[in-house]
């Protein structure tokens, strides 16, 4: 078997925030200090192997204080999802279950009910780090999947080819990689038979699998010949030769930006193709090299957001992560398409005017200064101490020696000449612009 | 000061009667999907008091919305017109019985886009 390369470099925190940020959203307080002292083996199988669930941090709200209505208020699903993401101690999983949400692309703009794409979230999570095969099997069953990608309007005397080109386009071998037009046509076939009911004022309900309407002829499939049903449909692309290369290749993408060498290839296809498990594929790509000491990745607005909330300590309060997380780009249940979001496009313009508001709102509850009538606390006329406190505030956040110095010299020019009444007036708004500067630099926006 | 006993439990029980925007204590959230030409409820029922019914418009047509009682001397509820991908939401005091919801564009409603809310005690 191939070898697949492992880290051998000194596993400080710095490298364990960045496995944090990579494989969940960011470290809490102190969790990069603690998960370094595991070792990089150790500190992998921790997020591999995570504990049961429980939730850290304060349930989350609305605007008044009220609780999340997921399936019924618009919004309450992205920040229901969020919430999970800020107090999760299973991050890896949480991460996962956002890599399958992109890698099997649904949104409700198609599927019109938040109910079923919390149904199909839930699964996702279930499947995040085992069989990838029962997850394909799953997902073509799920409800809202077969609304998304006309499955339900597939029959055998009409067969519709959208699941059935996906699936192969996206899902398991890649665009125009080992499958024809003509393998499109007869996976629709192999793929009719899915039905729903419809109840006015529920929607589609009722999903099931109807023999009646399945195509039960012969189909040719990749050369081969068969009676093929759904599962039959899914089984071939997954024994696919081409599919476990696009698996490794797009699973490692989520992980580490530069594609894998020959070797780390041909050794993550090996391990993938013994029983398509996910979790081997996952640790030795957590446990590689080139995670540690490749090129940084633009962290993805949820993963921002909900990684400035756990270093600050603070949980889903506002309802106002749903527009601003929509104003970078993200908004949970509704990719821009089936292909997912495109983490190439993170840092356009328009989309770091959302980032510039996200961190202002994130940093709005520990901003300094007078508020209401009340006194501040005094925030001395010193920019190192200014520097440190809006570190401190943000978690303490492995920076550039250059962002510091940058930071430090804003500070140092803002307060120059400070004297008299600006003596006191002047630091707090020097350190709220240092705390922001910081969110919104290089360091925080990518990892 | 019998009349005004009566005067005031007579209009005290038209105020409970009647939908009306409220407060937000205890708040309850239906949310209602219109495409062409359905219109879904995110729920079949909910507890009767301070309801946000929220709309959403995932069609390619605009849709409104009406909301009325099925009791006697209730009152229809107009939601605005939507444009595709639009969405509004209303607090409404809503007492228990049937409340049926329909858009009034039309020839819509007879196409499909009505439903049924169940308000329970």
């Amino acid at each position: 078997m191939a070898t697949i390369p492992a880290y051998k470099g000194p596993f400080r925190t710095s490298e364990a925030e960045r496995l944090l940020w990579r494989a969940g959203f960011g470290p809490r307080r102190g969790q990069a200090a603690s998960l370094a002292r595991l070792g990089l083996d150790g500190a992998v199988r921790s997020l591999t192997h995570p504990p049961g669930e429980r939730w850290i941090g304060p349930r989350p709200h609305d605007d008044k204080g009220r609780p999340l209505a997921p399936a019924d208020a618009y919004g309450h699903d992205h920040l229901w999802w969020l919430d999970r993401m800020v107090r999760t101690r299973r991050p890896l999983v949480e991460r996962m279950t956002l890599v399958w949400h992109d890698w099997f692309a649904t949104s409700n703009a198609g599927v019109g009910s938040q109910k079923l794409m919390l149904a199909q979230n839930r699964l996702l999570r279930r499947y995040a780090l085992g069989s990838f095969d029962h997850l394909l099997v799953a997902i073509t069953a799920n409800p809202a999947m077969l609304i998304w990608l006309s499955g339900t309007d597939n029959r055998k005397d009409a067969p519709n080819e959208n699941y059935g080109r996906e699936l192969m386009e996206l899902f398991t071998l890649g665009e125009g990689n080992g499958y024809t037009e003509r393998d499109v046509r007869e996976q629709a076939r192999a793929l009719t038979g899915w039905t729903s009911t419809w109840k006015h004022g529920k929607g589609q309900t009722d999903f099931r699998f109807d023999q009646k309407r399945h195509d039960t002829e012969t189909k040719t499939v990749f050369g081969k010949q068969g009676a093929y049903s759904w599962r039959d449909s899914v089984s071939l692309c997954v024994h696919h030769k081409d599919h476990a290369p696009f698996f490794v290749r797009k699973l490692w993408s989520y992980f580490i930006p530069e594609p894998p060498d020959a070797r780390t290839q041909a050794g993550l296809e090996e391990l993938y193709r013994k029983e398509f498990e996910v979790r081997p594929v996952l640790e030795a790509i957590l446990r590689h090299p080139a995670l540690y000491s490749g090129p940084r990745m633009v962290k993805p607005p949820v993963v921002y957001i909900a990684g400035l909330l756990r270093g600050l300590n603070r949980g889903v309060d506002t309802s106002a992560w749903v527009w601003l997380s929509e104003g970078a780009g993200q908004r949970l249940f509704y990719p821009p398409n089936v292909a997912g979001w495109d983490d190439s496009r993170w840092l356009d313009t328009n989309a770091f005017r959302g980032r510039w508001y996200i961190a202002n709102t994130a940093l709005e509850k520990v901003s300094l200064g007078d508020r209401k009538g009340k006194k501040g606390p005094k925030v001395p006329n010193d920019p190192e101490a200014i520097v440190k406190g809006a570190l401190a505030v943000l978690g303490n956040p492995t920076i550039r020696p250059e962002t510091r110095s940058e930071l430090l010299a804003f500070a140092r020019g803002s307060l120059k000449g400070a004297t008299g009444w600006k003596a006191e007036s002047y630091p707090p708004l020097v350190a709220n612009a240092v705390r922001q500067l910081l969110a919104v630099s290089p360091d925080l926006q990518t990892c | 000061m019998r009349w005004l006993v009566i005067v005031l439990t007579a209009a005290l029980a038209a105020v409970a009667a009647l939908p009306a925007s409220a407060g937000t204590e205890g708040l309850s959230f239906v949310q209602v999907v219109e495409k062409e030409f359905t219109l879904t409820l995110s729920r079949p029922s909910v507890r009767a008091g301070n309801v946000s019914l929220e709309l959403v418009n995932f069609g390619m047509d605009t849709h409104d919305l009406v909301v009325k009682g099925t009791m006697a001397g209730a009152k229809p509820m107009k939601f605005k017109q939507l444009d595709p991908r639009g969405r509004t939401d209303r607090t409404l005091r809503l007492t228990p019985g049937r409340y049926s919801l329909w858009c009034s564009i039309p020839g819509h409603k007879a196409k499909g886009m009505h439903a049924t809310l169940l308000v329970k005690k």
